[in-house]
């Protein structure tokens, strides 16, 4: 249908040609950058010397199979915590079950540089665990480890898992279970003949999201993973090293990580998407009460998970008040001293952070809208491209995405490093992907004849979008907006590499002082800062729901 | 205003849709686009929507030539399959945003947005939410805020095709009776032959992209261009004679009952008697239908219930006496 009027429209044509430009600019430019540079022999020309170096050092061969280990067994242990707990949430009913859907929320509020400061504070050398033990002559192994890197991630990224699954069992259609038992099959084989079929591709797709965030992440294996590092952490190190860093190298391993990101989402494209089954969405499967011993274990999974992912608040909160001598804690004392000097010398960092996610989300949510619609409303090969351009992030590390910004703008005729809209362009790039999402579900179930209708009644196609499409997907949006919001406010991994002097945020003050091993101040800070995300999502979620009420 | 469609032609997923189309639709009448899904007839609506623009050809409003006026320029008012009320308005604010659109004055606007709901029965529901009204109560918020600009041209997209069968005839009286009120040129576009018939001044049969044949309701009906227009209107036999077809509407046969046939009256030719078995009966109330196997192929017969001496069964051989004048045309 290329005659479409509507679809041709010159207000939306311009949309779609600056949006266009906005990601080919600030994205392609730069990732291409970067591979190319991957691909430079260090005179000028073409060659494949800088993966010759990188394979041939053991230190940067190690790097990506750590990455790659780190990915993989996270992956594991988040599908088995975030998948177990979908499953007893979702079709069984027992005490505590409720508490279980606090917890993306509890994630979303305490930044990963908080959790693992709140780890080293809990199980470090000289951690309360230790301490506490210490009488007894045992020691809990080091935290600076395997297990301990793993532990931390699970508990940091067991929650994509848990919601994507959650989800996906909820929209299964009970007809289909009910149907296979009617024909006589025990309800094991049913579960293992129709459920995990269907649900599938679900756990796949969860699985996929865990092993991008994982070896995309920056903060805890930065801090944690001094003997195991990983790509993200290298490529920083390499970035900030005082004996001038390679610059290919970055860019190879740059180029290395992405190409796992997309080597990913290509898997999820060709795989999950054809495996994806069309499901009516009929009656959600009936949750089974279950009683005695078998409830009291479930209700104390769903407890432990809980408070292990709560716990880091906690503690951040008490050292907050904690005397401290250097290192040195005296847990049971009660200061006021790091919450007065983190509240005196906060305020700009504080400010920084907010000022930035603030612009990071009002051009985010505008550009979101502006692309989901044109990707639902509006498709062509050219909206199509958008579609696949605007996911690109999900697949790009935030400190592959500084050092690429970073070089690409620092000459030439645009020059935004050392600059506050280079953070801003961070943040705004890293969080669209979500965004865009979040309006696409609700456009997808408005129905063409509405806006066709405002047309015809003589409104522009541009008013009418504004007039009867916005206040249709608002919602939707609004707490898209939030969730940037939230999420830009603890953004670490591409600020590391961004941020200039003047110019910190809270979770680079944060970070900095976890490095140093000033843990107390470092508590204050994240008390701080898990303030900032959590009263306006606190307001957020008090005012929709004031909006919902006032809907029925 | 007589709207005209002038040497239309249009690709649709690479097939040629119109080539060369021209119809004409007269001022302040009520116009019928009947035929198949997929014979173009809501493409062409949407033409004068400016949904679509063609991909050449001329559109014309009277002397105007709309062909790439935008879509909100131009007046015109519509109704939509789904009715696509705005969830979050009103009822009546539903009614009264087109108003404001034109810059009517907010107090003027709902006396005006009252009056025409006033008019297809809703007044007293105003302030419901579409959500909270009948398909039928939407379907006349809808026709209210399409009229309520006072279009110079009416647009109606399967109005009805949602709704149940007694609320269907009921609502097309009422919009047959608005659209004579104001006198607004309407093009209403359909595939159930009933409609069309019952509520247009003209008929347009369209067939894959063509127009097979124009004309009054009654003049379709009983001059059809071609089998085709004769099948998709009011449904007919269509008895084959080389190219041609001979045309007999279910009806025009009547069923002589169980006489004894001689041999060599068998044939159709000549016109009267023809032999035949019941392979099927559907009584649906005043009329009963039957199927019956003949030598010239099936034959599809209504007969009025009441006036037939008994039902005939399954199996039963009976003897049908065909009309004398029967209309032959080219079959498509």
């Amino acid at each position: 249908m290329n005659a479409i009027l509507g679809r041709r429209d010159p207000a939306w044509t311009g949309v779609l040609l600056f949006a266009l430009a906005v990601l080919a600019l600030f994205l392609v430019w730069p990732l291409l950058t970067t591979f190319a540079h991957s691909f430079t022999d260090g005179e000028g020309g073409l060659g494949l010397g800088g993966y010759a170096a990188f394979f041939r050092s053991r230190s940067y061969r190690d790097s990506l199979w750590n990455t790659l280990i780190l990915g993989g067994s996270v992956t594991a242990t988040s599908m088995i915590v975030g998948g177990a707990l979908a499953v007893l949430v979702a079709r069984c009913t027992f005490p505590l079950a409720g508490w279980a859907a606090a917890l993306p929320l509890v994630t979303l509020v305490i930044p990963d540089v908080v959790v693992a400061a709140a780890w080293m504070l809990i199980l470090g050398q000289q951690g309360i665990v230790n301490t506490w033990l210490a009488p007894t002559g045992i020691q809990v192994g080091s935290l600076y480890s395997w297990w301990g890197l793993v532990f931390v991630m699970t508990l940091n990224s067991y929650v994509y898992a848990f919601v994507m699954i959650l989800v996906g069992l909820k929209a299964m259609d009970r007809n289909l279970e009910e149907a296979a038992s009617s024909l006589g099959r025990p309800m094991s084989r049913v579960f293992a003949g129709v459920t995990l079929p269907l649900i599938l591709p679900t756990l796949f797709g969860a699985a996929l999201v865990v092993f991008t965030h994982v070896i995309g992440s920056f903060g805890i294996p930065a801090i944690l993973g001094a003997r195991t590092p990983v790509l993200a952490v290298k490529a920083y190190n390499e970035f900030v090293s005082e004996l001038g860093g390679n610059p290919r190298m970055q860019s190879v391993m740059s180029t290395l990580l992405v190409a796992l990101g997309i080597a990913m989402l290509g898997v999820q494209k060709l795989v999950v998407e054809r495996g994806q089954y069309q499901m009516e969405s009929g009656r959600t499967p009936a949750a089974v009460p279950i009683r005695g011993a078998r409830a009291t274990t479930a209700a104390l999974a769903v407890m432990v998970v809980v408070v292990l992912s709560l716990a880091p608040a906690i503690v951040a909160v008490v050292t907050a008040f904690t005397p401290s001598n250097g290192p040195v804690l005296d847990y049971g004392g009660f200061t006021w001293d790091h919450m007065a000097s983190a509240l005196s010398r906060a305020s700009r960092p504080l400010w920084n952070s907010l000022a930035l996610a603030a612009v990071a989300t009002l051009a985010g949510v505008v550009f979101s809208v502006a692309v989901a619609y044109l990707v639902v409303k509006r498709r062509t090969p050219a909206t199509a491209a958008l579609d696949v351009l605007v996911m690109l992030p999900l697949t790009i590390a935030g400190t592959v995405l500084g050092i690429a910004l970073i070089n690409t703008f620092n000459t030439g005729w645009l020059v935004l490093t050392g600059t506050w809209i280079i953070m801003a362009l961070a943040y705004f790039l890293r969080r669209i992907p979500n965004s865009v999402r979040a309006a696409v579900g609700p456009l997808h179930n408005l129905r063409d004849s509405i806006e066709e209708a405002s047309v015809s009644l003589g409104v522009p196609p541009l008013a009418s979008f504004f007039k009867v499409v916005m206040p249709l997907i608002g919602p939707a949006v609004a707490a898209a907006a939030v969730l940037m919001w939230v999420t830009s406010l603890s953004e670490l991994s591409a600020t590391i590499v961004l941020y200039y002097g003047g110019m910190s945020t809270m979770p680079i003050e944060i970070f900095q002082q976890v490095d140093s091993g000033r843990l107390a101040p470092a508590s204050a800070y994240s008390v701080i800062l898990m303030l900032a995300i959590f009263v306006p999502l606190a307001i957020a979620r008090w005012i929709f729901r004031v909006k919902v009420d006032s809907l029925q | 205003m007589r709207i005209r469609f002038e040497r239309v032609t249009q690709r649709y997923d690479g097939q040629p849709l119109f080539a060369g189309l021209d119809l004409e639709i007269p001022s302040g009448r009520f116009f019928t686009l009947l035929g198949p899904s997929g014979c173009g007839k809501t493409t062409l609506l949407r033409m004068l929507a400016g949904f679509v623009r063609p991909d050449a050809g001329r559109i014309w409003f009277g002397e105007r030539d709309v062909t790439a006026l935008p879509v909100h320029k131009r007046g015109v008012g519509m109704v939509f399959q789904d009715y696509a009320l705005f969830p979050d308005r009103s009822a009546v604010a539903n009614v009264t945003y087109g108003l404001e659109a034109r810059g009517v004055a907010a107090g003027e606007a709902k006396k005006r947005a009252m009056a025409m709901l006033e008019r297809v029965g809703l007044a007293e529901l105003a302030d419901r939410s579409p959500a909270r009204l009948s398909g039928g109560q939407r379907q006349r918020v809808a026709m209210a805020r399409a009229l309520v600009i006072e279009p110079q041209l009416l647009l109606l997209d399967e109005p009805l095709a949602a709704l149940d069968v007694k609320l269907r005839v009921e609502l097309r009286a009422m919009v047959r009776e608005l659209q004579l009120e104001s006198k607004v040129t309407t093009v209403f576009v359909t595939h159930d032959q009933e409609e069309a018939l019952a509520l247009s001044d003209l008929v347009a049969v369209m067939d894959r992209g063509r127009i097979v044949q124009v004309g009054a309701p009654a003049e379709v009906y009983a001059r059809p261009a071609n089998g085709y227009a004769a099948d998709f209107v009011g449904s007919a036999n269509l008895l084959r004679a080389g190219t041609s077809v001979r045309i007999v509407r279910r009806e025009e046969i009547e069923i002589g009952g169980d006489l004894p046939v001689a041999e060599g009256c068998a044939q159709a030719e000549g016109g009267d008697g023809v032999a035949g078995v019941v392979e099927g009966v559907e009584f649906r109330g005043a009329v009963t239908g039957y199927r019956i196997r003949t030598d010239s192929g099936l034959l599809h017969v209504d007969v009025w219930s009441a006036h037939q001496p008994r039902t005939y069964r399954r199996g039963e051989q009976v003897l049908l006496r065909l009309p004398r004048d029967v209309r032959t045309v080219e079959e498509r």
